[in-house]
């Protein structure tokens, strides 16, 4: 029985975790480093325990220090949240293997799913439509088997995600220094530097299906999520249902990603990836985590994906059937990043010296920052996740946009601008679009022109402003101040 | 006196001139008038022509943070002195960093002869790799001396080119 959860992350996700270990009366640890000591997510928690530095790999990615504080604290299990540790089948292992619950698929599905080149041959060997690309390994005569799948093609990690360790290849003189920068980064990034080469889609839409299975084989799908909009291949907006699909694709898409589970013996939550282009789709990836995304499909469904993780994972079977999963209304997913979206999306790190979340019926905020506290370039540039629901498509987009209206954050560039501005935009609104969507429609925007209050504003507030008076109060008529008609310079 | 406020790419010459609660507003070419006040919770009141918004500001030395009309706005801010230049015009032999992150590699040091779209030096922040490119063929005259593994601030000079 599971009564004490270490939540081996940070930011908005173990803030999500922690939320969902309390309403089921479970304690929750969080584990931090130096510069996260006063981050949500440790203030949140019943207990917290130091790590490390800043550098992951001495702190939220050590295998040992995790561990350890999951001991110490008397921990049943470990929840690894998204990105870190949460696809490291080693990690999986050692944590079931130190007598602790790891809250997540077996450590051999991590494994096989991570490897990309082995989960698409196995996809397609089960009959999951896979992308047209070299099966095994780069090796040999890259030229001639780039030649072989034609270009344009796509070099990735084959234990990439997130974007990191992939290039566009459009002609064959581009491809070697496309391979070394991927390789890199893969290095750098996944300590693994093997990579695929596969076509390239000009025009896809990313389309994924969330997949929950349970220990004792009950796998069910909780329909698809649109996250074609993305820049520099990472999602920033998301939303269920999709609105490329109609319901027979949907039903073939929903049932092909059940099927990828049910190869694999899935357990726990994961995301079978799609690519989806000219009515067909194709096998990108499973992710056998929770997406940072998850809350669109909680949102339509109905169905806490967390608390679920932590059931299951504690041996509970799915109390509910394929059948009584229904997509209702429409859901939209905004993240806020500390990014600047007309500077290349470079980060932009910075103190938060105001922050006010919207509210209002139908408005989710998944938040890992708060008022007070210093982004630093250490981590993710995540700060928060605004999630909408309504009844349709059309009235989801007004709310997210009314919901970002009353994003208030102050102290660092965000993206709120930007996301605001698509929301507004016809091609958004139309749907009609690709992964391509940011370059094609926003490669060169730029933040309109303020309003006159934006500039009085940063000019009237250094001064000292008069208090709100009243209109009855009496005001000395003789007073300079009284006096509209000549103007003073201001000191 | 007239300051320069920039917003993203672009400046507006602006100027402010406060009476009570009322204020006049000179943004490039046009005026507005205005009324304000501060209310309890350190928002400001502004009406300017019949229009009420409700703002908020934070401050850092010449930044200022902005939110009105539902948008979030860094501007900066310059007063103006006459017959200053404004801004340096930016120098292409002089590379700086873009951001605040962690050096990953130096491909190259003093004296070394490089081609322009060659990558001298990697940077990584928020888990992502920026690459700084020659912008054109040289020699390094100067590379930053910090170790790899360092911290690198925005605007800090990663390397210098002078003719071969």
């Amino acid at each position: 029985m599971i009564k004490k959860i270490l939540i081996a992350n940070r930011g908005e996700i173990a803030c999500r975790i922690i939320k969902a270990c309390k309403e089921m009366q479970i304690s929750a640890v969080a584990v931090y480093s130096d510069v996260d000591s006063e981050s949500p997510h440790v203030l949140m928690a019943d207990e917290a325990i130091l790590i490390g530095p800043a550098n992951p790999s001495e702190s939220y990615l050590d295998f040992d220090k995790i561990v350890d504080a999951a001991k110490q604290t008397n921990s049943d299990a470990i929840h690894p949240g998204y990105g870190f540790l949460s696809e490291n089948g080693d990690f999986a292992k050692y944590v079931n293997d130190s007598d602790l619950v790891f809250i997540g698929p077996d450590p051999d599905t991590i494994k096989l799913m991570g490897d990309k080149a082995e989960s698409k041959k196995m996809m397609a060997e089960a009959g999951v439509p896979t992308i047209p690309g070299n099966d095994g390994e780069l090796s040999g005569n890259v030229d001639a088997v780039a030649r072989d799948i034609g270009y344009p093609l796509m070099v990735k990690a084959a234990a990439g995600g997130g974007g990191k360790g992939m290039r566009i290849v459009e002609s064959p003189e581009e491809l070697e220094s496309a391979i070394e920068a991927a390789s890199s980064e893969a290095r750098n990034s996944f300590g693994n530097d093997t990579l695929i080469l596969e076509k390239y889609l000009d025009q896809p839409r990313h389309l994924e299906v969330q997949i929950l299975g349970d220990q004792q084989g009950n796998v069910i799908h909780l329909y698809e999520r649109e996250c074609s909009i993305q820049r520099r291949h990472q999602k920033i907006i998301e939303e269920s249902p999709s609105p490329a699909i109609n319901n027979k694709l949907r039903k073939m898409m929903c049932e092909a990603a059940v099927k990828a589970a049910k190869v694999v013996n899935y357990s726990n939550a994961g995301t079978v990836e799609f690519l989806f282009q000219d009515g067909k789709f194709y096998f990108l990836e499973m992710n056998t985590r929770i997406q940072v995304e998850h809350g669109v499909t909680e949102m339509v469904c109905g169905i806490d994906l967390v608390k679920w993780q932590i059931r299951v994972a504690d041996g509970e079977a799915l109390d509910f059937t394929q059948n009584d999963v229904k997509q209702r209304g429409h859901s939209i997913e905004c993240r806020v990043y500390a990014e600047d979206p007309s500077r290349d999306f470079l980060p932009t790190p910075g103190l938060i010296r105001k922050m006010i979340l919207p509210e209002g019926s139908g408005i989710r905020n998944d938040v890992g920052v708060s008022e007070g506290q210093e982004v630093t370039s250490d981590y993710d540039p995540l700060l928060a996740k605004v999630v909408v629901w309504d009844s349709c498509r059309n009235s989801a987009i007004n709310r997210m946009d009314y919901a970002l209206s009353n994003f208030i954050i102050l102290g660092l560039i965000t993206n709120q601008p930007f996301l605001r501005d698509i929301m507004k935009s016809e091609s958004y609104r139309k749907a009609s679009f690709s992964t391509r969507f940011v370059d094609e429609h926003f490669s060169d925007w730029e933040l309109g022109p303020p309003s006159p209050e934006v500039i009085a504003t940063a000019l009237l507030a250094s001064k000292s402003a008069p208090e709100k008076v009243s209109t009855v109060s009496s005001r000395d008529p003789y007073s300079p101040w009284s006096n509209k008609g000549t103007w003073r310079q201001n000191i | 006196m007239a300051e320069t406020v920039t917003i993203g790419s672009k400046s507006y010459s602006v100027n402010i001139r406060r009476s009570g609660s009322s204020f006049r507003l000179q943004i490039d070419d046009r005026d507005y008038d205005g009324e304000f006040s501060r209310l309890n919770n350190g928002s400001l009141e502004i009406i300017i022509d019949g229009r009420r918004s409700i703002t908020y500001s934070e401050k850092k030395l010449d930044d200022s943070y902005v939110f009105a009309d539902g948008i979030n706005y860094v501007l900066r801010r310059q007063s103006q002195k006459v017959g200053s230049v404004v801004q340096d015009e930016p120098r292409e032999d002089l590379v700086m960093s873009p951001i605040t992150g962690k050096l990953l590699d130096r491909k190259g040091e003093n004296g070394s002869s490089v081609r322009e779209g060659d990558v001298i030096i990697v940077l990584e922040a928020m888990k992502m790799e920026h690459r700084l490119r020659s912008p054109r063929d040289g020699i390094i005259s100067r590379i930053t001396s910090i170790e790899i593994g360092g911290q690198v601030k925005e605007g800090e000079i990663m390397f210098e080119l002078e003719d071969e």
